[in-house]
């Protein structure tokens, strides 16, 4: 299998992302080799795209101590600088796409005062004034007329090179981005065109120009609150789509799949232009957006062939909180046992595992001094409870928007009744999910592994291992 | 086996009181009394512990040190009582040495009981690392 590089443009790229991480860790499984997410974004204080930055970093930290057969963390995740096989440092170390800080107006971007009057004349009848001060520091705030001019550089990027340099026959590309915004909207047919050129002048641009690409483009799912102070206005979201599906329609070439998604507009978002303010809560849209990324890879090569694939998701059922009975079974087979597995395992490493000093498994792998030094455990718990991004943090998120997606109960400290609407049956014969169950279950299986010499990597197949027993076993049909 | 008992027992309690019971003990007492509580009872003890308490049974909650020493404690109060229990119906002389060889009795059932929880340990499901 090959490589699949995704490029998440702007924000809403961001926060895809960051559910398509959170898949990752539960397990589920994509068909690629190596996954390379390159976050396209200017606007680089974005907190939705650091909190994407952080959690990804730290899953890399996961992956390598898990490798690729402890079920959770599994899939290797890379930065673009990490498939450097000659290893010439010639891009930054990171997830994100190097501007180079373009601290300067878009005015100065196009050396406005250099221009002629009558071409200054055009520029003002494109750009409003506003878009012409604006600072490209905070991205194009929802001007894709602004973000097309300036990431149209894109291709003449280190980044770019370096990706093409490193792009194989047989790697996939898919690009994520938002229709209604600025910086996805403009990047989008700029990446695609330039991606689909074989004369682009980049390496292997033959391979690339072939390759296998996938889309998603997310329509308007929030909106955000009236103010006069900001630039964006909400109301413009569903003019600027209907605009942007007209140009796509006509100028979108080469893509095998296209993926749509969109919801109705539900209390709305605090309005923040960008920077370390633009802090969305997760939503259930850019989680099943990050499904797509792995529908796509599910079709072999033959199935994408043909003309392009167009996807639309629906819920098998409209309410305004969903859980998973609400998903068809399509995304239920992908997504529902990964899921409960993850939940169990941080809800018993969050609330439980401390209990279980003295236990078998808890002293054969000497947890005790392990929480204490290992930076694996500290990095693991991070991942888990960090406030800001971590898997705590995004149920959360998921279970406050609107819509909500709720499918766990947060607060309860009964394994039994963790999974929402879905009580696990905890009679004299048939036992549910206790913590003592749990530790016998976890002795066993310590006992199982007695091959695995790593113990960071044995721990995690434990818990992958228990967790995929009692949803066999113990949790009624989702 | 009776060489060995009576070695155990005299190294720490002496030689049998009144001497004239000396056959009694070496004989009968000590080889019984410890062939049945040293091995027999505290073996089972021990086979209780890991393979009936901690792995047939499917619970986790009796895998601390401190139920280990629990049986410990059970199987050496057993072992004095035996000890006392069959010297009397041996018809012993009833001194202090008949409570002196139980307290022996009992303190080599934990040695036992510790012996041979080293040696069976290992397959139990949910105490392979009790007491340590």
């Amino acid at each position: 299998m090959a490589k699949l590089f995704v490029f998440g443009i702007g924000g809403t790229g961001a926060r895809v992302l960051r559910s398509f991480g959170m898949l990752m860790a539960a397990g589920v499984d994509i068909r690629c080799d190596k996954v390379i997410p390159i976050l396209i974004d200017p606007d680089t204080q974005n907190a939705d795209l650091n909190r994407t930055v952080e959690m990804l970093k730290s899953y890399r930290r996961l992956h390598d101590v898990a490798g690729a057969k402890s079920g959770f963390f599994q899939k290797d995740i890379s930065k673009l600088a990490d498939i450097d096989q000659a290893g010439a440092g010639k891009v930054k170390d990171t997830f994100t796409f190097d501007f180079g800080g373009i601290n300067q107006s878009f005015k100065e971007f196009i050396h406005y005062s250099e221009m002629d009057p009558d071409t200054q004349s055009l520029m003002q009848l494109l750009y409003t004034e506003d878009n012409l001060q604006s600072p490209l520091t905070i991205g194009f705030k929802g001007s894709p007329n602004v973000g097309s001019v300036v990431l149209n550089k894109l291709i003449d990027s280190p980044e770019i090179r370096f990706f093409a340099d490193n792009f194989r026959k047989g790697d996939r590309i898919f690009i994520i981005s938002s229709i209604f915004g600025g910086t996805g909207a403009a990047g989008f047919p700029l990446l695609l065109k330039n991606l689909k050129n074989p004369d682009s002048g980049l390496q292997n641009a033959g391979d690339i120009s072939s390759a296998l690409i996938g889309a998603i483009t997310v329509k308007p799912y929030f909106g955000l609150q009236s103010d006069n102070e900001s630039v964006i206005d909400s109301n413009t979201f569903v003019t600027k789509t209907r605009d942007a599906l007209a140009y796509y329609k006509n100028n979108l070439q080469g893509l095998q799949a296209m993926y749509y998604i969109a919801d109705n507009p539900d209390n709305p978002y605090e309005n923040r232009p960008g920077g370390a303010s633009q802090k969305n809560n997760a939503h259930l849209v850019e989680l099943l957006s990050a499904l797509a990324i792995i529908d796509f890879m599910d079709y072999s090569d033959a199935d994408l062939s043909g003309s392009t694939l167009y996807h639309e998701y629906g819920l098998k059922e409209d309410s305004r909180e969903i859980t998973f009975e609400h998903l068809y079974d399509d995304t239920k087979q992908k997504i529902n046992k990964q899921l409960v597995q993850f939940k169990f395992f941080a809800k018993y490493y969050k609330d439980f595992i401390s209990q279980d000093k003295g236990k078998n498994y808890f002293k054969s792998l000497n947890l005790d001094d392990a929480f204490a030094n290992d930076g694996f455990h500290k990095e693991l718990r991070n991942f888990l409870e960090n406030k800001q991004w971590g898997f705590y943090a995004w149920l959360k998120e998921l279970s406050v928007n609107s819509r909500k997606f709720s499918p766990f109960n947060l607060n309860t400290d009964n394994l039994n009744l963790l999974i929402r609407d879905k009580p696990i049956g905890n009679t004299w014969l048939k036992k549910g999910i206790t913590h003592d169950g749990f530790v016998v279950r976890l002795n066993k299986e310590e006992k199982n592994q007695s091959e695995e010499t790593d113990p960071r990597r044995k721990f995690l197949k434990m818990f992958y291992n228990v967790t995929e027993d009692f949803y066999n076993n113990k949790v009624p049909s989702i | 086996m009776k060489n060995i008992f009576r070695f155990l027992y005299e190294l720490i309690i002496g030689r049998p009181q009144p001497p004239m019971e000396t056959p009694l003990y070496r004989g009968e007492i000590f080889p019984d009394v410890g062939g049945i509580t040293l091995l027999l009872v505290t073996f089972g003890m021990v086979a209780f512990y890991y393979y009936v308490l901690n792995h047939l049974l499917q619970t986790a909650i009796f895998s601390h040190w401190y139920h280990w020493l629990g049986v410990l404690g059970i199987n050496a109060i057993i072992a004095f009582s035996y000890a006392v229990y069959y010297c009397q119906v041996n018809e012993a002389t009833p001194d202090s040495y008949i409570y002196w060889f139980g307290v022996a009795n009992a303190f080599y059932s934990g040695v036992f009981f510790l012996l041979f929880s080293m040696a069976i340990k290992w397959r139990s499901n949910n105490a392979a690392k009790t007491p340590f």
